[in-house]
């Protein structure tokens, strides 16, 4: 590591290494403590069994490019993830999914006399549409008969969302914001039904596991003793896996998720603005767009198919689960759906509000498509024009943002049950507003109604 | 290190068992012995407790060498379901196999009766 290197912010736990950026690209410092275990990682096999299948990030060894020193015993140069997404932005079955991820690698560890000695869900990452475990340095070789030391925040990080998810409501993923280490075993038992204790899963790995948690938080423990063969390991594997397999999120509506399909809008109208869309994405030609206000992510799609990255943000969990079940079926590999309260985005969180980032730290990106979005903010919200105009600049070089006049149906909905005090809510001052960030370069109508779509550049 | 670390698997039986033959052996001195049944009561409850202490300094000494915290009680119920999820997967393991072995004796079965005919 040289001295202009910065380390990151989130890389300070885990002794057997760090990752650092240098000259804009990410690397890996494998410390000498580490040495045995990676070793291990590579000579057993694992490392080419993970690669092989996508499960692990794959890297390149690059010490010869970096100084030497007392502590380094190899530097790794990762392949780039080119947006870092956190569980709480997951649906659930993005959760499921990387949950499974996490128990194949388990198992696979096994198989190799290795254990992950960390199971976080910061561990693992969407990237090619698909869930991929990022921590090489998680795997430690393993002694047959310990208990397995991550097992606490598996069930944490893991299975307490996934079940209140299921059980209880599909929002309540957003507690893995307030506690970053995973939802705590006793909170989650106190919220689930009793009838979820039927199942023997939820009844052990939460009730019975979080009822021994508090009963001998005081007592000391030696993890050199230990007295879980390898039979009992696989079965808990296998208890963790099945249980996680059975859980379901009960597919209902929302009022957002039927939203293309239950307006007021005519066919005509909505095929017009998918051609105005798609002939702006060709002339602009970008690499990489957020969507906000995606819905279950139709003009996402649109980006996707032109090869453009593209996450898509949604605050309705129902819409993105619709969105992200979609974009696996298809195995999309260009689109990421996030859940995303927009009047609220994830801010930077954890240790000095540097370990997870906020959503403004993760840009800024390409373009920005706010389509059907301004409404939901300016009025919704009572977001004043230029606040969102300031926002959406520090998000992006290109904006793509429709106008949604006060006469629409959708604004009518909104201004239904309450006092329209809305007066400054008029294109004039719309693009009064926005033209202090940005320059507007076209304004174009969408069929007849009376929405417009403008294309701008940042200042 | 103590004997029974060499066989760790054991361990937790051992030192509760251990534990359990003492309070039995302490329990049938005292009863023996003539007193009201509020004192036999509160005797048995006192070894109890003093058999769970005992049976959990053995079992838990020693430090933690994990960089994550394990959680005292998640390590302890591992051991604790460690039996019960072992058995549970032999067994399943064993129907996994029977049904492997129907199926593919059904389906060579079936493809020799198509040969057949």
């Amino acid at each position: 590591m040289k001295t202009s290197d910065q380390v990151l912010a989130s890389s300070f736990r885990d002794p057997s290494g760090f990752l650092f950026v240098s000259e804009e690209i990410l690397y890996r410092q494998v410390n000498k403590v580490y040495q045995e275990h990676y070793c291990h990682l590579i000579k057993s096999g694992l490392y080419d069994s993970l690669i092989q299948d996508r499960l692990l990030i794959p890297h390149q060894e690059v010490l010869d490019e970096f100084p030497s020193n007392a502590d380094v015993y190899k530097i790794l140069k990762p392949e780039a993830i080119p947006f870092i997404s956190y569980p709480y932005e997951w649906c659930f079955s993005q959760l499921k999914q990387a949950a499974l991820t996490t128990l194949e690698i388990q198992g696979r560890a096994l198989a190799h006399g290795m254990i992950l000695k960390d199971a976080s869900a910061f561990n693992v990452q969407y990237h090619l549409g698909r869930p991929i475990f990022i921590d090489s340095l998680s795997f430690e070789r393993y002694s047959n008969g310990h208990p397995w030391v991550a097992y606490r925040q598996f069930c944490q990080h893991f299975l307490a969302p996934l079940v209140l998810m299921s059980y209880c409501d599909i929002r309540l993923n957003q507690l893995m914001e307030i506690y970053l280490d995973g939802i705590p075993l006793d909170l989650t038992s106190s919220l689930l039904p009793w009838s979820s204790f039927l199942r023997f899963g939820v009844l052990s790995h939460i009730y019975l596991h979080g009822k021994c948690q508090k009963r001998f938080s005081s007592a000391t423990i030696s993890s050199t003793s230990g007295s879980v063969n390898n039979n009992a390991m696989l079965g808990l594997i296998d208890s963790l896996k099945t249980t996680i397999d059975q859980l379901q999120y009960k597919h209902r509506e929302s009022l957002w998720s039927s939203y293309y399909t239950d307006n007021t809008y005519s066919d005509e109208d909505m095929t017009e603005k998918v051609v105005l869309v798609g002939r702006v994405l060709d002339e602009i030609q970008p690499e990489t767009m957020w969507d906000l206000g995606a819905n279950t992510g139709r003009f996402s799609q649109l980006a996707a198919e032109r090869g453009i990255k593209t996450v898509s943000f949604e605050g309705d969990p129902v819409s993105s689960e619709k969105h992200y079940l979609t974009c696996d079926e298809s195995k999309e590999k260009n689109v990421l759906p996030l859940i995303m309260d927009l009047a609220n985005p994830s801010a930077g969180i954890g240790w000095a509000h540097q370990e997870r980032q906020s959503l403004v730290a993760r840009g800024p990106v390409d373009v920005v498509l706010a389509l059907a979005l301004i409404h939901h903010l300016a009025i919704a919200n009572n977001v004043p024009f230029e606040k969102i105009a300031e926002f959406l600049s520090s998000l992006c070089e290109t904006l793509i943002i429709e106008f949604v006049p006060k006469d629409d149906s959708q604004v009518k909905r909104l201004l239904s049950s309450r006092e329209d005090n809305f007066h400054d809510y008029t294109q004039s001052l719309f693009e009064r507003a926005f033209e202090t960030f940005f320059r507007i370069d076209q304004s174009i109508a969408i069929g007849d109604s009376q929405r417009i779509l403008y294309i701008m550049y940042s200042e | 290190m103590l004997w029974f670390d060499v066989f760790p698997g054991k361990r937790v039986l051992l030192v509760i068992g251990v534990c359990e033959k003492l309070r039995m052996v302490i329990a049938n001195c005292l009863y023996q012995e003539e007193g009201t049944n509020a004192m036999k009561k509160k005797c048995k409850r006192s070894l109890n407790l003093l058999s769970l202490i005992l049976s959990w300094q053995f079992i838990m000494s020693g430090p933690a060498l994990a960089y994550i915290d394990p959680g005292t009680g998640s390590y302890l119920f591992q051991m604790l379901m460690a039996g019960l999820l072992s058995s549970m997967f032999a067994v399943k393991i064993f129907w996994r196999n029977i049904r492997v072995y129907f199926s593919r004796f059904f389906s060579q079965s079936d493809s020799q009766g198509h040969e057949n005919e």
